[in-house]
């Protein structure tokens, strides 16, 4: 499976570096983490229950970072276990500084070729690309909440405001969201509104009746 | 044409049915012992993997949890299962042997191995246990595309082997090298058949119970083959066969599956029941079915027709792979019958076929409900199509110009059949089979008006019409024991197991025929090694053929010495006697007669004497074992209506005319086919594993791994043909496999009908097909069907 995409933050890069170098950062872009250790440069290891849909239990895993070549990339090796499957693979994280009126903003791009397997290939194959791509959209709007706050204390030299981690309900409910935009086409939603809406009125008039 | 007698041939309404349809009969899940403990096996992710170590630790702290184990504590348990069936006598054959393991101890060798047991007070706990079992493990490259297997390089499934094939086989008959190159029209062509699972609608389960003070195992497996499971765990466990006591219950579907010995379940459950003197039960759940139960259908063939331009078949070459799976421990009996069922019932000369069985990292294959037929099948009823749309002759025409006439039976086809015997086709009579099938699907009508008319309509109507053989009745034997009992009942035991087969009613009917009793009077015990210990298994649709034969001839034994009684008591003599209505009576004196309930008590007086070698009771066991299989055979025919935008199906009439000997109950036959054909539907059109090259299956769900639902299935129009077996006395064949054989031959030909206005040059050559399989090969890479609006 191939995750590809790109983030824009409002932040220079060498701020967005130091974060994806923070494991106390990356730890609070998904939620769920029991653990997140640098236990070398580059190399982190974690524990992460989660449950998203028929995604449900422990994962274990391993993250190493090779070829960094400070601030502008880095190429990831993941592995992740647990109950639900697995996931590992290999990707490049690249980060790009752009210009223009309001200061510096940097783009983040990344390509990832994951190899999924267990449960998760097994029951979850038919929403797996739209999964992994609502997972990854989730965790970088987290990153980046955690980034704007430390532009923020970086440019007002005050205190840095705490960004908790999401909440598993809220996680899990931006996924149902994401996945169900992603899988169903747009032109059908007034069919679907107009169909739940017919099903509740019918539903009242049994009750009323 | 039908010899129906009083009990034998009637459509007598299922003995066993109430009980189903009622939720009263017993299933192994309904088994409930005090104290028993629950096993999650813990499966491989990996589909091949070298094993470093296995953490059990974490796991065994859990809350209910009484133990956990690997391979490394079966000690001298860990052991390989056994070759069930050896290779057949076939010259220069090559065959390696790599069974199956209890648990998976160096290396795992497909994804769903089991590598670990988690037992538990509760299947819950032992579930969550189950994920805190750490595997670590390097993987390796899977192996899973047939041919690039066999491609010097390929990593090995088995690296003590030399490479991943399993066997290599050649069989003839003739020699197709003659006249290959003096054939009218030769047909060279690709045919790839892909996998599905049975989906059987219980799963496997097993509970054993070890009585520590008895010294006793009794074991409830989901087997078709009770018998030779308990000589063989006596065998593993260092039992007397005496102290192992093992029951198939009711099964809710076996079709092949089941048939499959020493799966690492059934060794390692009853392993643990011993090691802690406890109940112990594991019930395989669904997602776990689709990587733990063994699957079949994975066949690439290369074939070639030589024939004449007036249609009539010179010779056939076929070179194929099957795929093996990750082990082989049925041998190998799918690819010999893919190989020795396509010949069909047709007159081939000259025949060359072999075959590459390969190794690779995926779900073992057993056969399953045809059992390698329908790659047979398909080959050749697709080639004929092929060769009658080159020829210009109408299909059903050019199956009619290459039958075998009746009067070339027995007919010896020179190669070795699963049976280890020659293959001879014992019987048949194919071309009043095919007539009636098209006077069911009113095929020159269909041709002349129906097709036509829905074309100017716009619909596009296909019609299909294939024939098949099936090889059934294979030996070796099976027995029976025949007792009329004091009350008036009989019951009959015999060996095979039941999973829905309608044995509680066939066998009642071949004793009833014979004792002149009432079916419901009749109780018949099945797959109990307590009641019957002697015989085989419920397989190759062979049940009624060879257990039903045995139970025939016990029933003439008790005959027998019901007569002598009765003719004692009555002063009359055996010849005079007739049984009827429950009773024995002397005919032409109707108050001259005895109940059998009372003759049963005569024959066991608790008091008196008895002349010396009198042995007591109305009482007989039987066995028996045929020379060869019997060769049953068929016709089906469909229509079916393509929707050429969606590319759905909907088949508006099914007709199957089988001709499986003597009938000795129709409606069991007809259900029979019904459900063969819900199968075989399924297989065509709807179920199809798909797994990416690390081996990763992507569909574990029945919600995205389709089975056809009532609604697809149409009513079969079912027909007889009796053509008695000489090879049994009760002159039956086999119908277990009929329904699910042809039918992939069957759709693809229909498709390629209806779809000819749009698709003149279409050829299926693959099975399973689906709509968006089918939309690929009529549209090509176009995103949209004509007519239908850009997206």
């Amino acid at each position: 499976m191939k995750a590809v995409g790109k983030h824009l933050f409002n932040a220079d890069r060498q701020l967005v570096w130091d974060a994806l170098q923070d494991s106390a950062v990356l730890a609070r872009i998904v939620p769920g983490f029991e653990s997140l250790d640098q236990v070398a440069p580059g190399q982190f290891e974690g524990a992460l229950k989660i449950k998203v849909g028929p995604v449900n239990g422990r994962f274990s895993g391993q993250v190493s970072l090779s070829d960094i070549d400070a601030p502008n990339g880095y190429t990831v090796a993941l592995k992740g276990k647990g109950g639900p499957g697995f996931v590992e693979g290999t990707g490049q994280v690249q980060l790009v500084e752009q210009h223009n009126g309001a200061g510096a903003q940097t783009e983040l791009s990344y390509d990832f070729d994951l190899k999924v397997g267990g449960r998760i290939a097994g029951v979850g194959q038919r929403l797996l690309d739209s999964a992994s791509r609502v997972f990854t959209k989730e965790a970088l709007d987290n990153l980046e909440k955690q980034i704007n706050a430390r532009a923020e204390a970086a440019r007002t030299g005050g205190p840095l405001a705490e960004v908790a981690a999401p909440s598993q309900a809220a996680f899990a409910a931006a996924m149902v969201k994401g996945v169900a935009a992603d899988v169903v086409p747009r032109r059908a939603w007034p069919l679907i509104i107009a169909a739940l809406l017919g099903t509740a009125a019918l539903i009242t008039w049994l009750l009323i009746r | 044409m039908s010899r129906a007698g009083r009990a034998f041939g009637q459509r007598a309404r299922r003995n066993e049915d109430y009980d189903l349809l009622t939720g009263r009969a017993q299933f192994i899940d309904d088994i409930t012992l005090p104290d028993t403990l629950h096993v999650a096996f813990v499966r491989s992710d990996l589909a091949h993997a070298r094993i470093n170590s296995i953490d059990t630790t974490e796991a065994r702290k859990m809350p209910g949890v009484v133990a956990v184990y690997t391979a490394a504590d079966l000690g001298d348990y860990w052991a390989p299962g056994p070759l069930l069936v050896p290779p057949p006598p076939v010259k220069r054959l090559e065959f390696f042997e790599r069974t199956q393991v209890p648990l998976a101890k160096d290396k795992v060798v497909y994804a769903g191995e089991p590598y670990a047991a988690v037992v538990a007070t509760s299947r819950y706990l032992a579930e969550d246990a189950a994920a805190l079992v750490y595997l670590d493990a390097d993987p390796l490259d899977a192996v899973i595309d047939l041919e690039a297997a066999l491609a010097a390089g390929s990593p090995r499934v088995h690296e003590d082997l030399a490479s991943n094939v399993a066997a290599k086989v050649t069989q003839f008959k003739g020699d197709y090298g003659s006249i290959e190159q003096s054939a009218d029209l030769r047909i060279t062509q690709r045919f790839v058949y892909d996998r599905g699972t049975a989906a059987a609608i219980e799963n496997r389960g097993i509970l054993a119970h070890f009585d520590p003070k008895a010294q006793k195992l009794l074991v409830w497996d989901t087997t078709q083959a009770p018998i030779p499971i308990r000589g063989g765990l006596a065998r593993m466990l260092g039992l007397a066969v005496s102290q192992v006591h093992v029951i198939a219950p009711n099964i809710g579907g076996g079709f092949g599956p089941k048939i499959m010995m020493f799966y690492p379940e059934e060794v390692v459950v009853p392993w643990i029941s011993k090691q802690l003197g406890r109940p112990v039960k594991w019930i395989e759940d669904r997602h776990e079915n689709f990587y733990a139960t063994t699957q079949e259908r994975g066949q690439i063939h290369d074939a070639e027709l030589a024939i004449s331009k007036d249609g009539r078949i010179v010779g056939v070459k076929d070179v194929f792979l099957h795929d093996n799976g990750a082990h082989n421990p049925y041998g190998l009996t799918v690819p010999i019958n893919s190989q020795c069922t396509l010949i069909g019932p047709y007159d081939i000369p000259h025949y060359h076929s072999e075959f590459t069985a390969v190794f690779t990292n995926r779900v073992t294959v057993t056969p399953y409900r045809g059992a390698g037929r329908q790659h047979g099948v398909f080959v050749m009823e697709r080639l004929l199509d092929i060769a009658a749309k080159k020829l210009k002759i109408d299909p059903v025409e050019i199956r009619r110009r290459n039958y075998i006439p009746p009067e070339d039976f027995p007919k010896a086809q020179e190669v070795i059949y699963q049976d280890f015997a020659e293959l001879v086709y014992d019987s048949g009579n194919y071309l009043p089979a095919l007539e009636k099938a098209l006077v069911h699907i009113d095929y020159e009508r269909f041709r002349k008006e129906q097709q036509p008319q829905a074309l100017a309509e716009g619909r596009h109507l296909g019609i299909g019409v294939v024939s098949y053989i099936e090889g059934t009745g294979i030996g070796p034997y099976e027995g029976a024991r025949v007792c009329i009992e004091p009350g008036g009942k009989i019951s009959i035991a015999t060996g095979i197991g039941t999973q829905g087969q309608g044995h509680y009613t066939a066998f009642a009917q071949v004793v009833a025929e014979i004792l002149g009793a009432d079916i419901k009077d009749i109780h018949v015990v099945t797959g109990d090694t307590r009641e019957f210990h002697w015989g085989s298994g419920t397989f190759a649709s062979r049940g009624a053929v060879v257990a039903g034969n045995a139970c025939h001839a016990a029933a003439l034994k008790v005959r027998e010495k019901a007569a002598t009684l009765a003719a004692t008591l009555l002063e009359s003599s055996p010849d005079q006697l007739e049984f009827c209505d429950g009773v024995v009576r002397v005919a032409g004196s109707a108050d001259k007669k005895i109940s059998l309930g009372d003759l049963a008590a005569q024959a066991n007086p608790l008091r008196g004497a008895v002349k010396p070698g009198t042995e007591p009771g109305l009482e007989a066991t039987a066995y028996f074992g045929p020379d060869r299989g019997a060769t049953a055979s068929g016709v089906h025919a469909i229509v079916l209506e393509v929707d050429v935008e969606t590319m759905m199906v909907a088949i508006k009439r099914y007709v199957v005319v089988h001709d499986c000997g003597r009938v000795i109950n129709p409606l069991i036959v007809e259900g029979q086919i019904q459900g063969g054909v819900a199968q075989g539907i399924g297989n065509a059109f709807y179920e199809q594993l798909h797994v990416d090259e690390n081996g990763q299956l992507l569909n574990a769900s029945l919600m995205d791994f389709l089975l056809p639902t009532a609604c697809d299935v149409p009513t079969v129009i079912s027909d007889h043909v009796e053509t008695p077996s000489p090879l049994t006395p009760l002159g039956v064949k086999g119908a277990g496999e009929a329904g699910t054989i042809p039918v992939g031959a069957l759709y693809a030909q229909a498709l390629e009908d209806a779809l000819r206005p749009i698709a003149p040059d279409l050829t299926i050559c693959e099975i399973p097909l689906s709509p968006n399989r089918l939309f690929e090969l009529v549209y090509g890479d176009e995103k949209t069907s004509p007519g239908r609006e850009n997206a």
